[in-house]
């Protein structure tokens, strides 16, 4: 075979742009122009490929008719190829309705298949198609899911049947010819590692310099910085950015445990396959407007322990709060000040008056049908995280000794904290411990 | 013959309806110019020339589509079309495939280049707006007939550029094909609409009263390109660039490559630059409301 095809295979946004710009590089010795990587190849669903190379006008044919005839297209352009083609492709890898593999073997040479952490896909989809979250997932977990399937336009794009993300993995996985598994994560870990293994696949000659070279043009934010300059032509038109975060688990800080369980729940095995911690869970995210409400009930159906809030007076707290982020729809939040606050409750200026920096947690709380989860272990974690990164060095907060809290004290200790002082407030009705753990710099 | 039609001046008679087609107009004894008939076709072609997976070709005179699910289908001397289709296949696919591909290879046979496409007239002269499939060729058209430049055929533009005549497109379909997503940005209900395609939304729709039939003076190409996102822009093409953007959408250009009129497309072409056809190609985002402003703009650099 002189042609031949290599298919750069992905479910939708996993990484194959980036991919594709990397191969772009390493093909033609130069750095990549997003805007013209048409020369290693043409889409495998390109409506005017399909067209041209048989001769016949796909706008009219059925659906399952033209879907059988794909694999005649890929045969044309193996054959007809004056050196190997890399045809971008989101299908997955099964039979056509009439029983015949969509990908002819002897039209490919292989494959690298590009897989990426399903939540972060998830995540990613919402930015790229107009799609809530709840529905990306749902698609993503949908047998008939279908890409540019709409029977209300002509697309650019031919239908391409994607099936469940599991399948979509499944399918390329136990593909008839030489498949390349490039996970995105490994590829942001250590890019020059996934370059060199995949070039080896592919058998191109490179030397140390090319793929150093090819790295270093297609860094995320190389390849942001000329979708800024020069626009993306593969872009759609309501993505603000597609080169977006190019994050591994930027995820955390967006899905709800709900919804990553959701995905766990259905993908679970294949993630396991490949090496993703299905016992990963979202990340306390910022407390949005819209949950403000939900806060506030929250907070009020405590208001024993945390004091009573009207919201006002809690868009002023989170305002000006160091942190103040939640788990979930609001299953449960944690709201800190650091020492610059303007607030007057007589435990935060007993810290301040002792202090000259710190991070005071005001109030935690996790409503009751979701304690045990560690939500608020998770949420203090993360509260140690962003006080590090600001440079701080103490975390303080207080606790009940009169009435005495064993639960409260226990949980504390097992954080790392320990007591710096005592006072009675509320003119003797009650007596508090003061609390202070210690953050290391250097971790 | 069930029905008849009139198409660039000849008569069609057929055993398929075709909507989207003239009904034919004239005597109803004159003979038909090209007939489309109901029948057995083989199921390949004796001493075929070129063995395509879904054509056959003998010689420059015999084509035969073979598209499993749907039929075969014979074409033969330019003027008459065998449909043999296969059980339970689905008409408007069937429809949808005479009125496009098979009127093409009739065109090449016959010696007309036909382009992928449409036209409309601007000040009495015909503009064509090629490109391939999904560039939004009909959508424009759909844009400038609404400024009251009426369509004179849609899906199939054929160009007369024979030596005897000026440079002229035949009047085809003088509908134009759109899709739901573009009548919707367009502002045009589906009520009542012709739905010519199963499963899909895709309708006829009538831009104009009245009937045009005689060829006319071709004054401009315009090539789209669609790009998904990007500026719209126009740039005028000249020789060279001019005739490979215009090959780039010759209409079956493969099978017509096959049947044997390759350097006669060329001839054709290289004729239709030198007559002073001007050629331009159109960088269109796809974004519809852009569509107004390419309009615009498209009519000031012809009228230039």
């Amino acid at each position: 075979m002189r042609g031949g095809i290599w298919w750069l295979a992905s479910y939708p946004k996993s990484g194959n742009t980036w991919l594709r710009a990397i191969l772009a590089t390493l093909v033609s010795g130069k750095p990549v122009d997003i805007n013209a990587m048409a020369f290693l190849g043409p889409h495998a669903a390109s409506r005017s490929r399909f067209d041209r190379a048989l001769g016949v006008d796909s706008g009219s044919l059925p659906d399952e008719q033209e879907f059988n005839l794909r694999p005649r297209v890929y045969e044309i352009l193996a054959a007809e190829a004056e050196r190997p083609l890399y045809c971008k492709t989101h299908d997955a890898c099964l039979p056509t309705p009439a029983g015949e593999p969509l990908f002819p073997t002897a039209a490919a040479r292989g494959a690298v298949y590009v897989v990426r952490d399903p939540r972060a896909v998830a995540v990613s989809s919402v930015h790229f198609m107009a799609r809530s979250i709840d529905e990306t997932i749902a698609a993503m977990d949908n047998p008939m899911e279908v890409f540019a399937g709409s029977t209300q336009r002509l697309s650019q794009h031919l239908r391409q049947p994607l099936r469940r993300w599991c399948e979509h993995v499944e399918s390329w996985l136990a593909a008839p010819f030489p498949v390349h598994l490039m996970r995105y994560e490994d590829m942001l870990a250590d890019p020059h590692a996934a370059v060199l293994a995949m070039a080896e696949f592919l058998g191109l000659p490179v030397s140390e310099a090319t793929v150093a070279t090819a790295v270093e043009a297609t860094g995320f934010s190389r390849l942001q910085a000329q979708e800024r300059a020069t626009g993306f032509a593969e872009s759609p038109r309501h993505a603000a950015a597609f080169f977006r975060e190019g994050r591994a688990d930027g995820w955390r800080r967006v899905l709800t445990p709900a919804q990553a369980d959701r995905i766990v729940a259905g993908h679970g095995q294949v993630m396991r396959r490949l090496g993703y911690d299905v016992t990963l869970a979202p990340l306390p995210q910022a407390i949005a407007k819209a949950s403000e409400p939900a806060i506030l009930a929250l907070n009020n159906a405590h208001a024993v322990e945390l004091s009573w809030l009207d919201a006002e007076r809690l868009a002023s707290l989170t305002g000006q709060a160091f942190y103040a982020r939640a788990i979930g729809e609001v299953g449960a939040f944690l709201l800190a000040f650091d020492q610059t606050a303007a607030y007057d409750s007589p435990n935060y200026l007993w810290f301040r008056e002792r202090y000259p920096r710190f991070v005071y947690v005001d109030r935690v709380v996790v409503a009751p049908p979701l304690r045990g989860r560690g939500y608020a272990c998770q949420l203090f974690a993360d509260l140690f995280d962003e006080a590090r990164r600001a440079g701080h060095e103490l975390v303080v907060c207080e606790v009940n000794s009169d009435p005495p809290n064993l639960a409260s004290d226990a949980f504390h200790a097992a954080l790392g904290f320990r007591e710096v002082g005592r006072a009675v407030i509320h003119h003797g009705q009650k007596t508090v411990r003061y609390l202070a753990r210690a953050i290391d710099p250097t971790r | 013959m069930s029905y008849a039609y009139r198409l660039s001046g000849l008569k069609l008679a057929s055993d398929f309806d075709l909507p989207g087609l003239m009904p034919w107009n004239g005597p109803a004894c004159a003979s038909s110019d090209i007939v489309i008939r109901l029948g057995r076709t083989p199921a390949r072609l004796e001493a075929a020339d070129h063995v395509a997976p879904v054509f056959q070709t003998q010689g420059g005179n015999r084509y035969l589509l073979l598209l499993p699910g749907i039929g075969r289908m014979l074409v033969q001397e330019g003027c008459e079309v065998t449909v043999e289709p296969e059980p339970g296949a689905d008409q408007t696919a069937i429809r949808g495939i005479l009125t496009g591909p098979i009127q093409a290879v009739l065109w090449h046979q016959r010696g007309r280049l036909p382009l992928c496409g449409n036209a409309v007239l601007v000040d009495g002269r015909a503009v064509a707006l090629v490109g391939p499939s999904a560039s939004g060729k009909s959508t424009l058209a759909a844009r400038l007939s609404m400024r009251g430049h009426r369509p004179i055929a849609d899906g199939v533009c054929v160009i007369d550029a024979s030596d005897e005549c000026p440079v002229a497109v035949l009047p085809g379909m003088p509908h134009l094909q759109l899709w739901r997503d573009a009548l919707d940005h367009l502002g045009i209900t589906t009520n009542g609409l012709t739905g010519i395609l199963a499963a899909k939304e895709k309708f006829l729709v009538e831009r104009c009263a009245g009937f045009v039939d005689a060829p006319q003076p071709l004054a401009a190409v315009v090539v789209l390109w669609r790009r998904v996102s990007g500026a719209l822009g126009i740039e005028r093409l000249r020789g060279r660039a001019a005739v490979a953007a215009l090959h780039d959408n010759v209409y079956l250009r493969r099978p017509a490559r096959a049947l044997g009129r390759d350097a006669a497309m060329f001839a054709a072409l290289i004729r239709l630059v030198a007559a002073g056809v001007t050629v331009w190609r159109l960088t269109l985002p796809d974004n519809p409301s852009c569509l107004d402003a390419a309009a615009a703009e498209l009519l000031t650099v012809l009228r230039v």
